[in-house]
């Protein structure tokens, strides 16, 4: 054994699928679920996704997944009951542990960060590295949340499926639109997107299509409510083909800046309820709209900020 | 009937547009922009069922987070949330645009190490806006309809401020969904990056944030001021 076996990526698919499918077990004897079967179907199905995947024909992922959707579109992904401690004890307890109970959660940062420096080299490939040492700290972190918290095992069981629960089938968006980005790429969208924005902007400027592709995720987002969803049809479209291949510019620079200017468009819509319209409710605000309104000035001077910083840091080679 | 290549995007468009189940909607848009690409080429290929499972199994790593759950659910029941406002309370500002940019700078640290909270449930009604109106003066006004702006205007900045800190610094930690999405985006056009280099491009986006923010809570701040002198020489 070497040490790059221990971050194996497949390793950590087994252990996250090990942990939905304890999960789902847990959640079919949760009777304060009123959808216990369809709730404990979803964590154990994509447990067998995370589990198996790599060894099941890809027809039958593709038949698991759209048994997933399938059973989030019938609402039957619910939460349960987890005996969550009251208020007061929770208060004591951080009283008594204080700065300690973020000791666990800091690892898993941390000790990712180091592995990344320390296997580093030949035989090594650095973002399995770090997606393996940030699965493999996770489990780390639980062991150190017991040994500060002296919580039975079992709690880790509960308050992760608590979690998962409230989190939802939403857990597996972002992996789904990473899919629709493949199928795009697969299908030939991003071409005809491009050809149709050759034809009306001239994509040989460097700040036009900076502009275009800002503009045009920060719209979508604004339109649709999520910035994620957003991403792949620009980076398809325009980050890849008339940003990242003609003018070469850096590639994660192109990605990242994408994905936080179209949250421009997340401040500015009420299609986003849940950053823009529940907090008013929650505030018992008078202006059902006051959030959007004090955040619009923000987000139009930090879109000007993404423009000039996408530009500047390609033009100038920043990155 | 190349532009037909599209019906995809304009399925994500309509249907988060209509607030339909946004899973479905993914789902539906993959599928048909597969199916369609299938007919315009001629058939022939992997069917799109198939793609689908293997697009998604090989986007596992941006699930990974799963991991965590556990730790961060113990922790949560032996008081992690407390602690944080315990935190916050101890950081107190003398008013509310300060207090703000106390919140936010925390607020960024606490999602840049990667835990994810909603702040507006956890942090904003139960703390931040309890702490900002007597920073304001606007905890036991004499007149409660005189104050109705003021006080709606430091509710919506404190839940601005999360969603700013949230938004713009959620990239800073290299395990986050966002990241990863960028990270298998990339790859699977043939482009390689690191993720920590990725997590390296939002910090401009951070420290941007925290400035453009600063000068709207300096700003509620005078305007605060402003509203209270007036109220004090009684003009409305």
């Amino acid at each position: 054994m070497t040490w790059a076996s221990l971050f194996d990526l497949e390793i950590v698919y087994v252990m996250t699928g090990a942990v939905l499918i304890v999960f789902a077990g847990f959640t079919l004897a949760d009777r304060e679920n009123r959808a216990r079967v369809g709730t404990a179907l979803f964590w154990l199905l994509l447990g067998i996704v995370f589990a198996l995947g790599s060894h099941l024909p890809a027809w039958l992922n593709g038949v698991l997944v759209i048994a997933l959707v399938a059973i989030d579109g019938a609402g039957q992904v619910r939460q349960g009951g987890y005996r969550e401690a009251a208020p007061a004890t929770r208060a004591a307890s951080a009283e008594r542990l204080g700065l300690l109970l973020f000791l666990p959660v800091l690892l898993i940062p941390i000790v990712t960060f180091a592995a990344t420096e320390v296997f580093d080299g030949p035989g090594f490939v650095a973002n399995d590295v770090l997606y393996a040492g940030l699965g493999l700290s996770s489990v780390l972190a639980a062991a150190a949340a017991l040994l500060i918290t002296r919580a039975k095992p079992i709690w880790l069981v509960h308050d992760g499926r608590r979690l998962a629960d409230a989190i939802g089938a939403v857990m597996i968006l972002p992996q789904l639109l990473a899919a629709l980005g493949e199928l795009f790429k697969a299908a030939g969208v991003g071409k005809v997107i491009a050809s149709g924005i050759t034809a009306v902007i001239p994509t040989d400027s460097l700040f036009a299509v900076v502009l275009v592709c800002c503009t045009s995720v920060a719209l979508f987002t604004f339109i649709m409510g999520n910035s994620f969803a957003a991403f792949p049809v620009i980076m398809a479209g325009i980050g890849v083909p008339l940003l990242i291949e003609p003018f070469g510019v850096d590639p994660a620079l192109v990605g990242l800046l994408t994905i936080t200017v179209a949250s421009c468009g997340t401040l500015c819509t009420p299609m986003a309820a849940n950053f823009n319209l529940v907090p008013p409710a929650l505030l018992e605000m008078r202006d059902r709209y006051g959030v959007i309104k004090a955040q619009a000035p923000v987000a139009a001077i930090m879109f000007v900020t993404h423009v000039l910083l996408l530009w500047g840091m390609a033009a100038f080679d920043l990155v | 009937m190349e532009w037909l290549r599209l019906i995809g995007v304009a399925i994500v468009v309509v249907g988060f547009a209509l607030r339909l189940r946004v899973t479905i909607v993914v789902l539906a848009a993959g599928i048909a922009t597969g199916l369609v690409a299938q007919q315009l080429d001629g058939g022939g290929g992997p069917n799109v069922v198939s793609t689908l499972g293997q697009a998604f199994v090989n986007g596992r790593v941006i699930t990974l987070v799963v991991l965590a759950l556990p730790a961060l659910g113990v922790l949560e029941r032996y008081g992690l949330q407390e602690q944080c406002r315990r935190v916050i309370l101890k950081f107190g500002a003398a008013t509310a645009g300060r207090l703000l940019l106390v919140f936010h700078l925390f607020r960024t640290a606490v999602v840049a190490v990667g835990i994810r909270i909603n702040g507006h449930v956890v942090f904003s009604r139960p703390l931040v806006v309890p702490m900002a109106l007597p920073a304001a003066g606007l905890d036991a006004p004499v007149d409660e309809e005189a104050v109705v702006r003021d006080v709606d205007r430091v509710k919506a900045t404190t839940s601005a401020a999360e969603n700013y800190a949230n938004f713009f610094g959620q990239n800073l930690f290299f395990g986050s969904p966002g990241v990863a999405l960028v990270v298998k985006n990339l790859a699977d056009n043939g482009h390689v990056v690191s993720a920590l280099l990725v997590a390296k491009v939002a910090v401009p986006v951070a420290v941007a944030a925290l400035l453009v923010s600063w000068v709207q809570y300096a700003l509620l701040d005078r305007w605060l001021r402003r509203r209270r002198a007036a109220r004090a020489e009684g003009t409305p």
